[in-house]
């Protein structure tokens, strides 16, 4: 306990000394702010997707989708493969005793003109459709009437693509007016256009669905689910949890940009290491004097060396948080959008933790050599030191 | 020259810290050279991708999956400013082991005009469209499968793809021919009529995309138009997209590796130039006395300068070259060794323009963090600096 306790007391004595020695602070901090805040914000694009596709997604819900594909995007089931997946047993049910499940239709609906800019993608959803997305509400406007040839848009694909009520979207039958925008908990639908699936598909002439979204009775049911669904010889069909299958997609759509982040992040560690192992290095051969007299007053070599390492620490974790809010500041919140996605930044707490531990690793490592250093020397030479 | 030795004897006063600076500086241009040339790597795609060239794809789900009937190639090449048509289908499957998918696009005679990128000779063409089980494979595609000319390459497909009922596919490599610029991982070029005859009856006749080639690149934005308002109304609309236009969308979603580039570079050089600037300035001031000293002997301000100056360069330029040579190295990386996550990263380009902007960064991070001393060296007095030693 005493060491502990000596090597807190050195800390606060070479806090106190920092204001003389601006810049040894300085650069530690600011290099640990760079190699954070660098992760932080390219990682806040992987962290947003995989926000989004937690938040409006569930473990006890299932998607079923055509086996050949393995997504939403073919169209392929007919009115009898959903007939026969909605018969499947685990199943819940609705209020009024039908079963609550829902098939619906996903694609890309871009304009003549401008889709470079990008553009949603277009989901119809069946009559359970709303009540499978929990966290549905209706921002402005009002919602689509089944048959009427109108979509409403979620708030994060307004913000990305510049609309609002009264935009227009075209599908194969002419342009459908946007008559309402929702939100839906942060969640993937927030980024797309919705509209009635039957509607859409009697007038664009699509003559098949792309998922059945089904709310099973309890988490466990799933296995049985897919079992029933997976060997029946009249569906060639696969089921995934919605929570698995939305995570996939972010993962395959972000692989690319996270990897990216973690081999830049990489050489800027490896580069603010040796940078701080230089400064602490020659800090500690100028305050040599300084740590000798302690040890002469029986400030034990541990003690010491423990300071070195809380020092670093403090600077490193101060660092780490100067570069976690200035990605947060700079991204956080931030929609940026692609071809027909939106995608809204999360520097998220996780991401926060992330950085700390990064800052964290590297104060531990840059700071060993000088610590051992310290722990070595000799008081006689110490004080001797110019 | 003659200065080498007092600058050599300043820069190893402290060996150590000498060489931990050069890493540190190394780290930072090996970061600088990756991000930089990665998006040479994305440029070079987009280059390369022509406008001339168009792309017309289904433009919403079909009833028959998202495929376009071949009757519609008349039609495009009617269309003012069209010069050729090809079709072009892919076909999916594994090859030994399911994980090792892969697929095979499928041409037909009009992509001896449209597809500039296949770097095929006359006389293959006339192979492959003669062949109906030919297949070549560009040198990538021919690396990653271990197949060379005159080898079968037998596909396996999911039930469905062909009209026999059979999941297996016998083609033979006619050869291996040049990669494309435009295609990271190699591309297979097989034989569309044999494709199409093979495939069921109700999927016979259709592409799932057609290239098109135009006589005016200035005018790839109207065509593609044209084009899709040729079908707007037909049962099988399209979305016709100039190939360059496509390349810029792939790679500019998002928060893309392109728009990232100078924020990332940026951070590592001032993470590096703090650095450097108080490695330099503490030496200095180390060694007011001995600068006293060669101003006595007559040293003009401007000999200091270019000492200090120097004296800051050196380690600039190691890391420079350190730095830059790793990145190039990783550019060499045979990337199927990485793990399977890595793999996918594109390997960045060290152009001859990469290699001159990583000149001109080394040689203003040893100016900038040079200047402060500098101005400190002139404001000297020698006589209280001489008194101090």
């Amino acid at each position: 306990m005493g060491l502990l306790k000596q090597g807190l007391i050195i800390l606060r004595l070479n806090l106190m000394s920092l204001p003389q020695r601006p810049w040894y602070a300085v650069i530690i901090v600011s290099s640990m702010a760079c190699v954070v805040g660098v992760l932080l914000a390219m990682l806040s694009e992987t962290a947003g997707m995989l926000r989004a596709s937690r938040t409006d997604s569930s473990s006890q819900r299932a998607l079923v989708m055509p086996a050949a594909a393995g997504n939403e995007f073919s169209n392929s089931l007919t009115l009898n493969d959903v007939a026969t997946i909605i018969s499947a047993p685990g199943i819940a049910r609705q209020p009024n005793g039908s079963p609550a499940a829902d098939a619906e239709i996903l694609f890309w609906a871009p304009p003549y003109a401008g889709y470079l800019g990008g553009s949603p993608l277009l989901q119809g959803l069946g009559t359970a459709g709303l009540s499978l997305h929990p966290h549905f509400v209706l921002v402005s406007g009002r919602l689509y009437q089944t048959g009427r040839q109108e979509l409403i848009i979620g708030i994060q694909a307004a913000r990305a693509f510049g609309l609002k009520v009264g935009d227009k979207a075209l599908l194969p039958s002419g342009e459908w007016p946007i008559v309402g925008i929702f939100a839906a908990g942060g969640g993937l639908l927030e980024s797309r256009l919705v509209g009635d699936a039957a509607t859409i598909m009697t007038t664009c002439k699509i003559s098949g669905f792309g998922s059945v979204l089904v709310q099973l009775d309890d988490l466990q049911a799933f296995a049985a689910f897919k079992q029933w669904l997976t060997t029946n010889p009249a569906l060639m069909v696969t089921a995934e949890r919605q929570s698995d299958y939305y995570l996939r997609v972010a993962d395959g759509y972000s692989a690319f940009f996270t990897e990216l982040a973690y081999v830049v992040g990489v050489i800027m560690a490896l580069g603010a290491l040796f940078g701080s192992v230089k400064i602490m290095h020659s800090a500690a051969s100028t305050r040599a004097r300084e740590i000798a007299t302690l040890r002469a007053m029986g400030y034990g070599s541990l003690a010491a060396a423990l300071a070195v390492l809380f020092e670093m620490v403090v600077l490193s974790l101060t660092g780490a948080c100067c570069g976690a809010a200035i990605a947060w500041l700079l991204f956080n919140g931030k929609v940026v959008s692609g071809w027909n996605i939106a995608v809204e930044l999360s520097v998220s707490p996780r991401l926060f933790l992330l950085g700390l531990g990064w800052a964290l690793m590297l104060a531990i490592l840059s700071s060993l050599p000088t610590a051992i250093r310290t722990a070595r020397l000799s008081v006689a030479n110490g004080l001797r030191a110019a | 020259m003659k200065y080498i030795p007092l600058v050599w004897s300043a820069m190893t006063r402290k060996p150590a810290e000498a060489v931990l600076v050069c890493l540190a500086v190394t780290a930072a241009f090996a970061l600088f050279g990756t991000v930089l040339g990665l998006r040479a790597t994305f440029n070079s795609l987009i280059d390369n991708a022509r406008n001339d060239r168009l792309e017309a794809d289904p433009r919403f789900p079909l009833p028959n999956g998202m495929r376009l009937p071949l009757a519609m190639r008349s039609q495009i090449a009617r269309i003012d400013g069209v010069t050729a048509v090809a079709s072009d289908s892919l076909l999916r499957g594994y090859y030994q082991d399911p994980h090792n998918t892969g697929r095979i696009t499928m041409v037909d005679e009009g992509m001896r005009d449209v597809g500039y990128d296949f770097k095929l000779t006359a006389a293959q063409w006339d192979r492959l469209f003669a062949t109906p089980t030919g297949v070549f494979l560009s040198r990538k595609a021919a690396q990653n499968w271990n197949l060379k000319e005159g080898d079968v390459l037998p596909l396996t497909t999911p039930p469905g793809a062909r009209a026999d009922g059979a999941t297996y596919w016998r083609f033979q490599v006619l050869g291996v021919v040049p990669d494309k610029p435009t295609s990271l991982n190699g591309f297979i070029l097989g034989n569309y009529k044999y494709f199409d005859t093979s495939r069921p009856l109700q999927e016979q006749g259709t592409t799932m995309e057609f290239r098109i080639a135009i006589k005016d690149a200035a005018r790839a934005d109207e065509t593609s138009l044209a084009i899709d308002r040729l079908f707007a109304n037909s049962g099988t609309p399209t979305l016709t997209i100039p190939e360059k236009s496509n390349a810029q969308l792939t790679f500019n979603s998002g928060i893309s590796a392109g728009s990232a580039t100078w924020p990332v570079a940026g951070a590592g050089l001032f993470m590096i130039l703090l650095l450097v600037a108080n490695a330099i300035a503490q030496s200095v001031r180390e060694r007011i006395p001995e600068f006293a000293v060669l101003r006595t002997l007559g040293f003009q301000h401007r000999t200091l300068g270019t000492l200090v100056f120097l004296e800051a360069a050196i380690p600039c330029v190691i890391g420079g070259i350190f730095g830059t040579g790793l990145a190039a190295l990783l550019s060499r990386l045979p990337m199927h060794h990485l793990p399977e996550n890595l793999a996918h990263l594109p390997a960045p380009t060290i152009s001859p323009p990469v290699v001159m902007t990583a000149v001109g960064f080394v040689i203003l991070l040893a100016l900038a963090s040079s200047v402060i001393p500098i101005l400190t060296l002139r404001r000297m007095s020698v006589v209280d600096a001489l008194a101090a030693g």
